[in-house]
């Protein structure tokens, strides 16, 4: 790979071990893929944050390096925490835990990777644009950004996330490049598109089902960006798909001509009545929920006003949560705006910096989540080592669940 | 008879260890339990096993980007496999497998996943700049 003399000096350590450590991971990750060189970016998400995923070899590594003093070179953002940083007690976080989620934000903030804690920096501060090369990681976010933005990052681990913003660089390859942007696979869909949850659960389906470094093509789709929010979301959670393209909606495929690698889709996928409700099936347990659990990826404002709305004149049953997961930026102006009190008056709450897949549940005596998230559904029992159930079900039948 | 792969991660000598393999996608965080290494994901057919000082072969990762953090974590923990080895494999394998110091190799064919199976012993060596598997004929582990 060729490697520009600041980029030589670093390796070799001249500019302190942490650099040159930083920089050998990412000259390992662009040779592997046979990256001619690296290439600047100014952003960064960081993933590997909470506490109960992260864990204390995590915390040790953080800490090791934000005493040796270097810093992001880039607008760099953690990923969610497992609780929210100011109201931890009130979701049933012991002491403990916060002390050690505590540390971990401040050793990345130390490093110069803010604690918005969030898995939308795109709807808190930290947006890219159209065609600007990033490196991110959280894999709802990589997908996200390539699909809906346009931008271009590869699904990096939450270290080498790290490490590229401490270089501010990563190497050129994958998704960076044209030619992988294109597509492979076409998606058909022949089953009403209700919920919002069915755009999680075609996601989910079409994770399953296409490899790695495939970009899937839906075709005949209409979507929001929140519900491409929830699909893009549960394809990088079934599944590694880090870029999809939906015809005449994102950005990359206003129009099909040129769209595929091959000149047309390599095979054609269809999601019929009977995929979407096998996808509800594997993701949802018969058993009982305690808490209903909303935003995963986090909630935009217009989601969080959603909620709001549909709790008018409700209330929260007796031994049921409702919770809504928000990044700061919204959570702020959700409150301005009256719709957190909404969701308060009605009995449930709103929490910032965290979510039901990376706090750590099973300790805080939750038995079941419903969700109408597929990511969430999906995660939720194997976060918890099967002591927490999930059941996924549109955002409607969640609060009719919740409350009366 | 023996299998090419290709070198992610180097390692010095011969690693010698039981096989567990896969041909489903696996997410370090979630499919497997970070306390204790075995595998928990209940869609997967090596769900109950444990990938600790196996020589794990999985088709391809998925899921989060966490992943790496958490394939540190159980390194530093003791509870990584002794060598992985995947189909095609993402930064986040990569980077979890170089910091965690895991020998790791790439780009299996097809034939490692027809024709090996769980509990088989591999013998895995680097030969001119390539991984090279193979199995150890049970004559030779006792």
């Amino acid at each position: 790979m060729f490697l520009t003399k600041l980029e030589e000096r670093m390796l070799k350590g001249e500019e302190g071990e942490v650099l040159a450590r930083a920089m050998r991971l990412l000259v390992t990750l662009g040779e592997i893929e046979g990256a001619q060189r690296l290439i600047p970016i100014r952003r960064s998400q960081v993933a590997g944050v909470s506490y109960k995923t992260a864990g204390e070899a995590t915390l040790e590594l953080l800490e090791g390096l934000a005493s040796e003093g270097v810093s992001a070179r880039t607008i760099a953002t953690q990923n969610p925490a497992g609780m929210d940083l100011e109201r931890w007690a009130k979701m049933g976080i012991s002491e403990a835990f916060a002390e050690k989620q505590r540390r971990i934000c401040s050793a990345y903030e130390r490093l110069g990777i803010k604690s918005t804690c969030t898995c939308t920096p795109y709807l808190s501060g930290n947006r890219p644009r159209f065609g600007e090369v990033v490196g991110f990681s959280e894999s709802s976010a990589v997908a996200y950004a390539n699909s809906v933005l346009g931008a271009r990052s590869n699904r990096h681990g939450g270290l080498d996330a790290l490490a590229a913003a401490l270089v501010g660089k990563v190497p050129l390859m994958g998704y960076l490049l044209d030619e992988n942007r294109l597509g492979d696979i076409q998606v058909g869909v022949d089953c009403p598109m209700r919920f919002e949850s069915d755009y999680g659960a075609l996601g989910y389906f079409v994770g399953k089902n296409v490899a790695m470094d495939e970009v899937p093509v839906y075709a005949g789709l209409e979507a929001t960006r929140d519900e491409l929010k929830l699909l893009g979301a549960a394809s990088a959670a079934s599944g590694s798909v880090a870029l999809y393209h939906v015809l005449g909606v994102t950005p990359e495929a206003r129009r099909s001509r040129g769209l595929f690698k091959a000149g047309k889709p390599s095979e054609n996928l269809m999601f019929d009545e009977k995929s979407r409700r096998s996808v509800y099936e594997e993701l949802s347990s018969q058993e009982p929920c305690d808490l209903v659990a909303l935003g995963c990826p986090h909630s935009s404002l217009r989601e969080v006003e959603t909620v709001a709305r549909l709790l008018r004149g409700k209330r929260v049953k007796r031994g049921m949560r409702l919770w809504v997961f928000t990044s700061p930026r919204v959570f702020e102006e959700a409150e301005r705006r009256g719709y957190l009190t909404e969701i308060r008056v009605a009995g449930g709450d709103t929490f910032r910096h965290t979510c039901m897949v990376v706090t750590p549940l099973e300790e805080m005596g939750v038995a079941g989540v419903a969700t109408n998230s597929a990511k969430a559904a999906f995660y939720v029992p194997r976060m918890t080592r099967n002591k927490c159930h999930a059941r996924l079900c549109s955002l409607r039948d969640c609060i009719s669940l919740a409350t009366t | 008879m023996g299998f090419r792969a290709k070198v992610i991660q180097p390692w010095e000598g011969e690693i010698i260890g039981e096989l567990l393999i896969t041909n489903s996608r696996i997410s370090f965080l979630g499919d497997v339990d970070t306390n204790t290494g075995v595998v928990v994901g209940p869609d997967l057919d090596i769900k109950g096993q444990n990938i600790r000082g196996k020589i794990l072969i999985f088709s391809e990762s998925r899921g989060s980007t966490v992943g790496s953090n958490v394939l540190y974590s159980l390194s530093k923990k003791g509870l990584a496999p002794k060598l992985i080895g995947t189909r095609r494999a993402e930064p986040i394998t990569i980077s979890g497998a170089i910091f965690g110091g895991i020998p790791m190799v790439s780009s299996l064919s097809e034939e490692v996943f027809r024709e090996l199976k769980n509990g088989d012993i591999i013998r895995a060596r680097i030969e001119e700049g390539y991984a090279c598997l193979e199995m150890v004929p049970e004559a030779e582990t006792i």
